[in-house]
């Protein structure tokens, strides 16, 4: 056997080194892709999100806004954004005016921002999808969570259309929609003048409930280094689909006390150990004297990639979830499909370290109802004082996909504390460590969440109500460890 | 060393054991809040969880927005998934020096042990602010560290946290000060007895509540994970504020510009340094007129006064750190330039005195940022409001449009630091390791006003968002001239 040269292994190992990408988590807020864990249009409730293109290249970038049942597209277009330019829209209640469908409860995007989005409808498209799983009702679309993607860097011509000069006040968007029309050099080759994607995206998102004055604010989960290396992902609008299934097979995950290497044999697996939660903490306030309220938003964005079957979602999905986990005769998840949900385990914690738990059934606990079961790719969780009727309370979200949680009744108990939820009946991921070749596993469910609180100050002036609210992103962490 | 040997060396040995580094999911041995206030009536209302099984102690150092001082420290046991709660409020001083100036109070409803700590409100302490501005303003807004001390252990840990709380707090203090006390060093107390490693896994997030307007601007803290050298403790005093942030491993992950590097630092304040250098700052403003919109950036650097000397700064900060920038009573500051980008990408503060059909700017004169915490106001030249009207800061820097004929109401400002020095730490194959920027924690805050809401309701939108950065990052290759450093 022709043994290789070292030094020409050694050269190719650097080579390697420098074009290998890993998908991970940036918390300085940047990266190519950019994922906001939810959006609501219900309950009053609009959805302001603004993403910044914080270098100085032109970029193309795909919005993909998902509802929250079966990560069902709802809308999909592409902005292309200048140099340092940004891009805002908002998502708003609205009755559709689709025939057949009047009268239901739909959502509309809308904008007023100059940069260029062909094909999309301005001001504002009214969202009528037909869905491919039941429940098909419009409703589905008031919620869910948002995808932004970076397809690439533009150069050329391309980029001079969105540069900006003295004087000007908008970007060439004809030049960009010329370029995707029926012969144009996009609709021929969409990776002309486009370069691999950079990074330094940046998007903040407003949940504004108008009519009760509170601001829900949160930023992006953001990943960097997303797709593989020297690869292209630029599709028309209404072309093939660039989302979560594009990204690089490696990861950094965080390893006890530093970060670890992992390459996985189905690319998928990547960015799904990166956002694996294996458990899952948010602190609640739901002091009786402010009316405090908490609500735990979860959403699975790659859900719909591991499913196995594309006609239905009844035959299950691929690990992390468990396949042979059925919940076909509980909960939820009863209704519409049977396999490869999971389960919640929580302990709940009141301000003093208080503890209950579920599998224990602290015995002054009120009956609970069952685990958390997440069948679809998004939940709602609220948490409610014991003896606080359900009735009374509705959610700050709206959403239909609503469980509520009773805290802990111990006695002494405070009204504020917090709640660890474990992803239970779960498979692992198994990934190889790039610099000792040894097989790891990644526990956990992917999912990003986002938790809403809300207080009411009954006395804040004569004759005013003032209400405080804030959002934060949830805290979770896979857990790995070597295969066994 | 030969590169490929060394190429080999490194993947065989993988990554170092335990370094500093920035988490990404809210969790570590430290946290960071990057700014307090109880100024225009704000409260500032801080939750900090012990997401584990661990029992912990913990220090909490309350600092100053000037020097950086402690104006309040005191150690916290936590119990396993324990929370502690605290609120720092305004209140008139009753310091002989100060009465009658409003200050900050720290007080709190929480049952956790705070050793010699009262709960109710205590007033912020003078006593460390032995140079610098006179006056509270410094102390009514500013920073706060969350260091985990270790875990307790053994007997102790039995001992502190029974089933019934009753008296234990009492008990525990006495540890401290009673005769033969076990964390009594002056009469043969020892204070690492039944103390274990650090864990991490602390969580924090902050309130700044406006009663009086109906906004509660909330955030997480920055939280800092491997801080401590593996196996590590650092458990001091109820008294000792002296544990800070230079405390950490002289080693960081860093994240942000590229794939996770691991770096080799000359000092602990360089780790956490190099963690949280940014090299430029970006945030989203909107100062629309029509909804009374506001938008102001409080910035906290609080590895600074680890960098101080006789004779000025040492790097990353410039040596001869500008005093014109600052008053010297403010402890100087860093030049920092910023543009205005319109939400079309607009460019609309350039570095020049001249620009297309806007006339001739005048000088470009750079603002400083001032002592250790501060706030950036983003202003309409027109409006002359001249203040930080969220914050109520005394520390602010005005970030107007007045180059522009034509101003934006809305997009995002880019802050770059000048005149900074490169940070220099080295790889584990000694190749040198560059960073510029200063070491900097911030939180974005945005208010809106609905005059139109219903009749009775206080429709005021505030809310806070994570202020973006980014590093710049050289890694130079081994010269062999500086094989070994």
């Amino acid at each position: 056997m022709k043994r290789m040269n070292p030094t020409f292994f050694g050269f190719a190992l650097l080579m390697w080194a420098q074009l290998t990408m890993a998908i991970h988590r940036n918390p300085q807020g940047t990266g190519e892709v950019l994922l906001i864990p939810y959006y609501s249009a219900s309950n009053g409730l609009n959805t302001l999100v603004e993403v910044v293109n914080t270098t100085d290249q032109g970029k193309a970038i795909k919005i993909n806004i998902k509802e929250l049942y079966f990560a069902e597209p709802v809308l999909s277009y592409n902005v292309y954004l200048g140099p340092h330019d940004s891009w805002s829209f908002a998502l708003v209640p609205d009755s559709t005016v689709v025939a057949g469908l009047d009268g239901d409860e739909g959502l509309r995007h809308l904008t007023a921002d100059g940069s260029c989005a062909p094909a999309l409808a301005r001001p504002g498209v009214d969202m009528s999808p037909e869905f491919q799983f039941e429940p098909t009702t419009l409703r589905r679309v008031r919620e869910g969570f948002i995808e932004v993607l970076e397809m690439g860097v533009l150069t050329g011509a391309p980029a001079a259309a969105l540069s900006l000069t003295d004087g000007q006040d908008s970007p060439d968007c004809q030049a960009i929609e010329e370029r995707w029309a029926d012969g144009g050099i996009w609709d021929m080759d969409a990776t002309a003048d486009v370069l691999p994607a950079s990074g330094g995206l940046s998007a903040d998102v407003s949940l504004i409930d108008v009519v009760q004055g509170i601001n829900y604010g949160f930023a992006a989960v953001a990943l960097k280094d997303f797709f593989p290396a020297d690869v292209v992902h630029h599709t028309a609008a209404d072309g093939l689909p660039v989302s979560l299934d594009k990204g690089a097979d490696e990861a950094w995950l965080f390893y006890q006390n530093g970060y670890k290497n992992l390459r996985f044999a189905q690319a998928m697996d990547a960015v799904n150990a990166v956002l694996m939660a294996h458990d899952i903490e948010a602190s609640y306030s739901l002091d009786s004297i402010v009316d405090g309220r908490t609500e735990v938003i979860l959403s699975l964005p790659t859900k719909d990639f591991m499913r196995i079957s594309e006609t239905s979602p009844r035959f299950g999905y691929h690990p992390p979830f468990n396949v042979d986990f059925d919940l076909s005769s509980q909960g939820n998840c009863r209704q519409y499909f049977s396999k490869s949900g999971f389960v919640l385990d929580d302990v709940m914690f009141d301000r003093e370290a208080q503890e209950e738990t579920v599998s224990t059934g602290g015995v002054m606990r009120p009956p609970q109802p069952p685990p958390p079961q997440i069948c679809f790719s998004g939940v709602s969780i609220t948490l409610v004082l014991p003896g606080v009727p359900t009735s009374d309370l509705g959610t700050i979200s709206g959403s239909p996909l609503s469980m509520y949680y009773t805290t802990t009744a111990l006695p002494h108990a405070t009204e504020n504390g917090f709640i660890r939820f474990q992803n239970r009946q779960t498979l692992p991921l198994t990934g190889v460590d790039t610099n000792s070749g040894e097989s790891w596993q990644v526990w956990g469910i992917p999912m990003t969440g986002v938790v809403l609180q809300r207080f009411t100050n009954a006395y804040a002036g004569p004759g005013l109500l003032a209400q405080y609210g804030g959002a934060r992103l949830i805290k979770s962490r896979s857990f790995i460890e070597p295969v066994p | 060393m030969n590169r490929l040997l060394l190429l080999i060396f490194l993947i065989i040995t993988g990554p170092m054991a335990q370094a500093v580094m920035l988490s990404t999911d809210g969790r570590g041995q430290v946290l960071i809040s990057p700014y307090y206030t109880v100024n225009n009536d704000l409260n500032t209302l801080v939750t900090i969880t012990n997401n584990t099984i661990d029992v912990k102690a913990v220090k909490i150092n309350i600092r100053e927005s000037l020097g950086g001082y402690v104006v309040a420290s005191y150690n916290v046991y936590l119990a396993s998934y324990d929370v502690w709660v605290f609120g720092l409020i305004p209140g008139l001083s009753e310091h002989p020096d100060h009465t009658g100036e409003v200050t900050a109070f720290h007080l709190s409803p929480d049952a956790s042990c705070t050793p010699w700590f009262p709960k109710s409100p205590t007033e912020f302490s003078t006593a460390e602010l032995v140079d610098g501005e006179p006056g509270l303003a410094r102390l009514r807004e500013g920073f706060i560290e969350v260091i985990e001390m270790g875990t307790v252990t053994g007997q102790s840990m039995f001992n502190v946290f029974p089933d019934n709380n009753t008296g234990v707090c009492q008990d525990l203090q006495q540890w401290f000060t009673a005769d033969q006390g076990q964390w009594n060093p002056d009469d043969g107390g020892d204070l690492s007895t039944d103390i274990g490693p650090a864990t991490g896994g602390l969580s924090g997030e902050v309130n700044l509540i406006d009663v009086g307007d109906g906004i509660s601007y909330s955030y997480p803290m920055t939280a800092l994970d491997a801080f401590h050298a593996p196996g590590d403790s650092r458990h001091v005093s109820y008294d000792d504020a002296s544990l800070s942030l230079d405390a950490a491993a002289p080693q960081a992950w860093i994240t942000g510009a590229q794939a996770p590097v691991e770096i080799i630092t000359d000092s602990g304040e360089d780790a956490v340094s190099a963690v949280l250098q940014a090299a430029q700052i970006r945030f989203s403003f909107d100062i629309a007129t029509i909804v009374a919109a506001e938008t102001e950036v409080a910035l906290s650097l609080p590895t600074r006064r680890f960098y101080r000397y006789s004779g000025g700064y040492r790097a990353p900060f410039n040596p001869t750190i500008r005093t014109n920038a600052c008053p010297f009573t403010r402890y100087s500051g860093t030049y920092f330039g910023y543009e205005l980008y319109e939400r079309t990408g607009h460019s609309v503060t350039l570095p020049s005195n001249s620009c297309g059909g806007c006339g001739t700017r005048p000088p470009i004169v750079y603002p400083g940022l001032c002592g250790t915490t501060g706030v950036l106001v983003a202003e309409h030249n027109f409006g002359q409001i001249g203040m930080a009207s969220i914050t109520g800061s005394d520390n602010f820097i005005i970030l107007n449009d007045y180059p522009y004929s034509n101003p934006p109401f809305e997009g995002h400002i880019s802050v770059s630091f000048r005149d900074v020095l490169p940070l220099q730490a080295r790889l584990a194959n000694n190749d040198r390791y560059l960073s510029y920027g200063l070491p900097v924690v911030g939180v974005v805050f945005q208010r809106y006003v609905n005059a139109g809401a219903g009749q009775g309701l206080l429709a005021q939108y505030g809310s806070s968002r994570q202020l973006i950065t980014q590093k710049d990052i050289q890694i130079n290759q081994l010269n062999s001239a500086e094989e070994v450093r």
